[in-house]
């Protein structure tokens, strides 16, 4: 057969043999050494079939089964980005809005059409000058406000207009705050917003920059190429079950949060200002306003020492006080609706909503936004 | 065959060409019995993994028994029984070991559920006297209806099903959780194809002398066991007898044979593997709402078949070679190819061939002795059994029954055109040739694109659903 003469015609020596490995490990060498010195990757991961050849995704995104969900969970955030459809071409009045968060506001066990975004924009709400206002769900599954920030310091390269930051009190959990894949894969860029521990960054330098070290990236981002297709003809990003488990109702008598209990109490510092003035310093102009997002309230066992899973009462109060205080001392747009959601309008946890109780939510922060927009 | 084994099996080659010539056919031997256990995935029925090699072993030795029932059983022969009988005791045996390497794909099973098989082993060594004494014809169609059965017990799914129930019943297992999947009988497939071979041959008393070792290598051979290709035994043997005296440690053995095992590692590992996460599925049909994206899925498909299936054909054939055995080829380009007669001569391509001579030939020249003049039926009726049959093998579902008389009505189609257009073609220009092969090309790779629909998808359902859908309707 033709098709292999070009490798069965040859007459081979062992010192061909051992040319062909010597030069295959040369040019292995020699692409990680440009790799390492040109680092491509930034610029490779803006090369997207989203937004071109197929739409950009609804949201950022996310996968706990690859195949199933048609989805990657990628860490880079020019590939997160790029795939979205805050990317693409957009008119030019249109007033954009970021909305950021965690797995609500991403919306777990949402369809694309039922997310918080996606609700405001079926509104079809305009500026007080005109401008039609369209809403890009920013969130992602992971409460960590690192998370957050470093979402949004990547996200202003797209022409934003605004920004709804919706945070919990979970966000704030200092054990958990670099517990997540993305702030892992960014952290010398978070550490250059935010102040970060010495120890925690890993200053990029030599094998790291290699495309070696690098290939999850290149990994991740060509799966998430490929699965732009299925995607792209289903409309569908997420797994949903047919039946979830609801929230938890019930709960034992342990009040601690975060390696806190109601005697040692909940300080200011826990809130992070100096992560919020670095998002602000970094927003710039931007109006960004701050929304505690709506939880679950339980009547269960315990439930007059416990709001839900996450939240012992004095703990949580303590940090809406505490939220307050820093907003109004800050001058910062801030808007509390955690108990504006019914009970029955969450799902399988205490901060996932059903696609009614979104819209509700929804409506609660129209006034804010449009007072946003008009500021 | 993970990348895991393809390394282990490229590190044996090292120590294989380094043999004395005369022990390279007892390796392979050795090789190919010891991997139909140790690459038998694990099964949820206990110790059915171990059994459903073990019923290879039988079934083959009772076939080389009788088919060889005519001649003379040499000292030889009973050293390779001894030998396999051996080594099914030492595989049996490594239940007693805590390895953390298992030679086979779960603990062995309780030896005394291995004793009934050394018996049947047993057993059949014994009936050569009996099948001496049987017709050719009564015995052929005992042993084809015997390999067909086990076949349809593979791919006929409530059969399977119904036989899984009844082994967990036996086994004291959860009945309710029978499943097709609890019988997956890793290579069957395509033993199955070569010992149908061997007994058509036998049959027509084509079929040379053939000793047990030699039997068992060729139907067992271990590159090519889960997946093929599917050699002739007349191509086949030949090569085992040249083994002594083959030089198989060379610079260009080690370069073809390595780079065509790259090749394919590349093409099923990293191409297949990135394309299955965008191609066709069940999910993906049943949620599709977007036709351009739904088209993209089926292309991917197309291509991930593709590379999957010849990545799989290249890796064998290439570790074949480094064993000192040159297998046949499988796939030639068949997306290029301008007409679905040369598609089936360059996809799959032993397959065709062995559908080809036992089916397609056979049943035409039947037909064409009883029709001398050109009737449809005599056009129609051999590609559509042939390509029924072949559907059928992949699964007795409608759908690849389906996919069957798909293929068969486009060869059928393809036959009238050229033959009503031999003439109009002879006047083309040669300009006018290349676009007509253009057309060709893409209405062919189009039908046989549309045609893996079919096949991704189990059920007819489904299918019709993603060809409205490709179509621009509303499903």
């Amino acid at each position: 057969m033709n098709g292999w003469r070009w490798l069965t015609d040859g007459v081979y020596t062992p010192g061909f043999v051992l040319r062909v490995i010597l030069k295959a490990i040369l040019l292995f060498i020699i692409i990680n050494i440009l790799w390492a010195v040109f680092q491509p990757f930034p610029w490779l991961a803006r090369l997207q079939l989203y937004n071109h050849l197929l739409p950009g995704r609804a949201r950022l995104p996310y996968a706990e089964n690859i195949d199933a969900a048609n989805s990657v969970s990628a860490t880079d955030l020019n590939t997160l980005l790029y795939s979205h459809e805050l990317a693409d071409a957009y008119p030019a009045d249109e007033f954009r809005v970021l909305l950021v968060g965690d797995s609500s506001v991403w919306g777990y066990l949402l369809k694309p059409d039922e997310t918080l975004s996606a609700a405001l924009n079926q509104m079809a709400l305009t500026t007080s000058d005109g401008r039609p206002m369209r809403f890009y769900n920013l969130g992602y599954p992971g409460m960590t406000l690192a998370k957050d920030l470093l979402l949004l310091d990547a996200a202003s390269a797209f022409d934003v207009d605004a920004v709804v930051w919706l945070v919990t009190l979970e966000s704030f959990d200092r054990s958990m705050i670099y517990e997540h894949g993305v702030v892992e894969a960014n952290l010398p860029r978070l550490a250059e917003l935010w102040r970060v521990g010495e120890s925690m960054v890993i200053k990029s330098y030599g094998l790291e920059l290699t495309l070696l070290r690098q290939r999850q990236l290149v990994a991740d981002w060509l799966r998430l190429q490929l699965v732009a297709f299925p995607w792209a003809a289903t409309g569908i990003d997420q797994i949903y079950p047919d039946v979830y488990t609801p929230r938890q109702e019930d709960f034992d008598e342990n009040v601690r949060w975060d390696g806190l209990d109601p005697d040692r109490g909940f300080d200011s510092e826990r809130l992070l200002p100096d992560l919020f003035r670095g998002v602000m310093d970094r927003m710039g102009d931007i109006p960004v306003l701050l929304v505690n997002e709506p939880i679950f309230i339980s009547q269960g066992l315990n439930s007059d020492l416990h709001y839900n899973f996450f939240y012992p009462r004095w703990a949580y109060d303590a940090y809406r006080q505490e939220m307050t205080a820093l907003t109004t001392a800050e001058g910062w747009d801030y808007l509390d609706v955690w108990d504006q959601i019914d009970a029955d309008s969450f799902t399988d946890s205490a901060i996932h909503m059903t696609p009614e109780g979104t819209r509700q939510l929804a409506e609660l922060l129209v006034p804010s936004i449009l007072t946003l927009a008009t500021g | 065959m993970t990348p895991g084994w393809i390394v282990i099996l490229l590190a044996l080659a090292l120590i294989y060409q380094r043999l004395p010539g005369y022990w390279r056919s007892w390796v392979l031997l050795f090789m190919s019995v010891g991997l139909i256990f140790a690459l038998q995935p694990p099964l949820t029925i206990r110790g059915l993994d171990f059994w459903l090699p073990l019923t290879t072993l039988v079934v083959l030795v009772l076939i080389w028994r009788t088919t060889q029932a005519g001649q003379p059983t040499h000292r030889e022969d009973h050293l390779t029984f001894g030998l396999l009988v051996l080594l099914v005791i030492g595989f049996a045996s490594t239940r007693l070991l805590s390895s953390p390497f298992p030679l086979t794909a779960s603990r062995a099973p309780p030896f005394e559920t291995v004793i009934p098989f050394l018996f049947l082993l047993l057993v059949v060594w014994g009936v050569r006297p009996l099948a001496a004494g049987v017709s050719r014809r009564v015995l052929f169609v005992g042993l084809f209806a015997l390999v067909i059965l086990l076949l349809v017990v593979l791919k006929f799914e409530p059969l399977t099903v119904a036989i899984a129930a009844a082994l967990r019943s036996l086994n004291s297992q959860q009945i309710t959780l029978s499943s097709a999947t609890d019988i997956q009988w890793l290579g069957w497939s395509y033993v199955a194809f070569r010992v149908l071979h061997l007994l058509f041959e036998w049959r027509n008393g084509r079929l040379a002398t053939l000793s047990l070792r030699d039997f068992l290598i060729y139907t067992l051979f271990f590159p090519a066991y889960t997946a093929g290709p599917i050699d002739r035994i007349d191509q086949f043997q030949p090569q085992i007898d040249a083994l002594p005296e083959l030089v198989p440690a060379t610079a260009t053995r080690w370069t073809v044979g390595v780079g065509r095992i790259l090749v394919g590692v590349f093409k099923k590992f990293v191409v297949a593997d990135a394309l299955a996460l965008g191609a066709l599925n069940l999910t993906d049909a049943a949620q599709a709402s977007h036709s351009f994206g739904l088209w993209a899925l089926v292309y991917l498909y197309a291509l991930r078949l593709y590379f999957d299936f010849s990545g799989y054909s290249d890796i064998a054939i290439g570790l074949a070679y480094l064993y000192g055995i040159t297998l046949p080829e499988n796939f030639d380009r068949p997306y290029t190819r301008q007409n679905l007669a040369a598609f089936w001569q360059s996809w799959h391509i032993t397959l065709s061939q062995w559908a080809r001579t036992y089916v397609f030939m056979p049943l035409y020249r039947a037909l064409l002795r009883r029709w001398q003049r050109a009737t449809v039926l005599k056009n129609l009726i051999p590609p559509l059994a042939t390509m029924v049959l072949i559907g059928l093998w992949h699964g007795l579902t409608l759908n690849f029954l389906i996919w069957g008389i798909w293929h068969a009505v486009g060869l059928y189609v393809h036959k009238r055109w050229s033959d009503d257009t031999r003439r109009w073609y002879l006047h083309l220009t040669e300009q006018q040739r290349r676009v007509w092969h253009g057309v060709g090309w893409f209405l062919t790779f189009h039908f046989v694109v549309l045609g893996w629909v079919w096949f991704a998808l189990p059920d007819p359902g489904s299918a019709l659903r993603v060809f409205t859908l490709l179509l621009g309707g509303q499903p």
